[in-house]
């Protein structure tokens, strides 16, 4: 019986919805989201359950150093 | 990062969609222009009277039926209509930024909170439940009913092209009314794709209608006497002078959604590593054009902090990268069109005359990806010395613009954002919970945040307005929609 480790839940960046990202100890991790069904193969995590976009809708902001 | 494929091919022309069928408009053609590449990529008719009045006639011959359809029957059409709204969630995303000129993540933001739309409505077995009470008096009951009116008119406006018709639209359907959408004719082709995905969804003909226009479609609404009431979402001058006002002359309900001068006050205790990414959506999302969107910068500290939060907001904002949407690195659009650039670079130059400090200039857009022409885009402007009296921190711009003005303490930048005639969406930013009470508890603003810099209502939520920002009783989305397109009507009964 294989046992979780952690469910995670993600932000999706393409559906703007949060998935479910579970990681089991014999195998690859899960995806449990409403919207599977319409996403099909498109889902990024599927590929990758560590998935984070790249995309940042604005510029990082970086405080400058004291002195 | 992709550039993304335009989902919009060629030239089409649009029609209206009137009792369940794609119909031709006889009114004149003008041209649909992705404001990125400026290039007309769709032809909108301006419909004639006789077109809205077509229209609103066939949703009229279908609301008897409609009505007496059952709640759970009616959201059925919902369900379905939420389905394939996901399946062509992407589809719908990237039209919405092919014709406006916004972000794909702005757009695809867009359509979530459209479908949420759909999603609460179709909780309108629930959502739409009367109440009752026994022994009113001796053997007498009274009871409480609500039922749909009629025909309603939807008036969207040009910068949430998707998203605006769904705050009403699926409220008003789902409660038994029947609807006449009009688009902006600046981005008709987001409510085209969702009439075609209504017309598949299985609602009756006439029950959903679209029709394309500006004004004679507009009045055409507000004359006709089948119409009970009109959503509308635009600027304050069109909202309160013409609708608001010529609704009440004809006895029609009425939702005015209008403009806004939103503050975002900055307390020297905030926690500047969340508010400054804040800001630049608040500030920059939507390109500005968004009655939600930060607008004047209100910093209440000491000197220190007061240059050291500037410095940082303006090397932020420098960082923005200005694009075409469908570039999917790209974190500001192009404004709408020529005319609303001129407007803002109008604003801009009025800042300076009245003695505003150009901090950052927007004028002229620079690092373009090349093949776009700088004919809608602007960089993000930011004005300081900016006194509460000036034009530019007064009225609403609608663009990439921020005015910086410095508040002694708290009481006074509340009194500098209630000066304004509009109350949509200040903020404040703070980690003193007395001040974030002492703001919502003063503040004149229909929507009120708290270190929060867009605040827009959930679905389930109205979207609240205040002073010139909203005309009106009762407001789109939630529970509010769903009393706004039903009548309250009472029953005594008693059994002899």
């Amino acid at each position: 019986m294989p046992k979780l480790i952690k469910t995670r839940r993600v932000h999706c960046p393409l559906r703007h919805v949060n998935a479910f990202v579970s990681d089991w100890d014999d195998g690859p991790s899960t995806i449990k989201c409403g919207l599977s069904k319409a996403c099909g193969d498109s889902c990024p995590y599927l590929e990758n359950p560590n998935y984070k976009s790249e995309y940042k809708s604005a510029p990082e902001y970086k405080p400058k150093e004291e002195g | 990062m992709a550039i993304l494929e335009e989902p919009i091919k060629g030239v089409p022309v649009i029609k209206n969609y009137i009792g369940g069928e794609w119909v031709e408009s006889k009114g004149e053609l003008v041209d649909v222009v992705n404001p990125a590449k400026y290039e007309t990529i769709a032809k909108v008719p301006i419909s004639t009277r006789e077109e809205i009045d077509a229209a609103v006639e066939a949703a009229q011959q279908a609301f008897p039926d409609w009505r007496r359809t059952t709640p759970l029957a009616r959201v059925r059409c919902l369900f379905r209509l939420k389905e394939l709204l996901e399946e062509q969630f992407e589809e719908c995303s990237r039209i919405q930024t092919q014709e406006h000129g916004k972000t794909i993540d702005e757009s695809r933001g867009e359509s979530r909170r459209g479908i949420e739309n759909v999603e609460v409505a179709t909780g309108i077995p629930s959502l739409m439940l009367g109440y009752n009470l026994e022994d009113i008096a001796s053997g007498i009951d009274e009871y409480l009913i609500r039922q749909p009116l009629g025909v309603f008119g939807i008036i969207g406006p040009f910068n949430f092209p998707f998203m605006i018709p769904l705050w009403s639209a699926p409220y008003a359907v789902a409660t038994g009314n029947t609807v006449v959408v009009k688009p902006s004719s600046e981005v008709p082709l987001s409510q085209r794709k969702i009439a075609e995905l209504v017309d598949e969804a299985g609602f009756p003909p006439g029950v959903y209608n679209l029709v394309n226009g500006g004004r004679t479609v507009v009045n055409g609404m507000l004359e006709h006497p089948d119409i009970k009431g009109i959503a509308f979402v635009g600027s304050t001058p069109t909202g309160r002078d013409v609708i608001y006002k010529r609704c009440g002359e004809t006895g029609k309900r009425v939702i005015a959604q209008c403009g806004a001068k939103n503050y975002m006050v900055i307390m020297p205790d905030c926690n500047v590593q969340r508010t400054i990414p804040a800001l630049m959506t608040s500030f920059f999302g939507n390109t500005g054009q968004r009655c939600l969107s930060g607008t004047v910068l209100c910093i209440v500290g000491d000197d220190a902090f007061y240059n050291r939060f500037l410095d940082d907001v303006v090397d932020t904002t420098s960082k923005i990268k200005v694009g075409y949407g469908l570039d999917e690195s790209t974190q500001m659009g192009p404004v709408r069109d020529v005319k609303k650039k001129e407007s803002i670079l109008g604003y801009i130059e009025d800042g300076i005359r009245a003695g505003a400090k150009l901090r950052l200039d927007g004028r002229k857009p620079t690092n373009l990806a090349s093949g776009y022409p700088d004919t809608c885009f602007l960089n993000p402007t930011i004005f300081e010395d900016v006194t509460p009296d000036m034009r530019i921190a007064q009225e609403e711009i609608f663009g990439p613009v921020m005015s910086v003005i410095r508040a002694k303490n708290l009481d006074e930048a509340i009194d500098m954002a209630n000066s304004t005639s509009f109350g949509n969406g200040h903020a404040i930013f703070t980690s003193n919970g007395k001040a974030a009470r002492q703001f919502q508890y003063n503040i004149i603003s229909g929507n009120v945040g708290i270190n929060v810099g867009i605040v827009a209502p959930m679905a389930f939520f109205p979207f609240s307005g205040m002073k010139d920002s909203f005309y009106g009783v009762l407001h789109t989305q939630g529970q509010e929609a769903v009393r706004f397109f039903t009548e309250s009507k009472v029953v005594i009964q008693r059994w002899l």
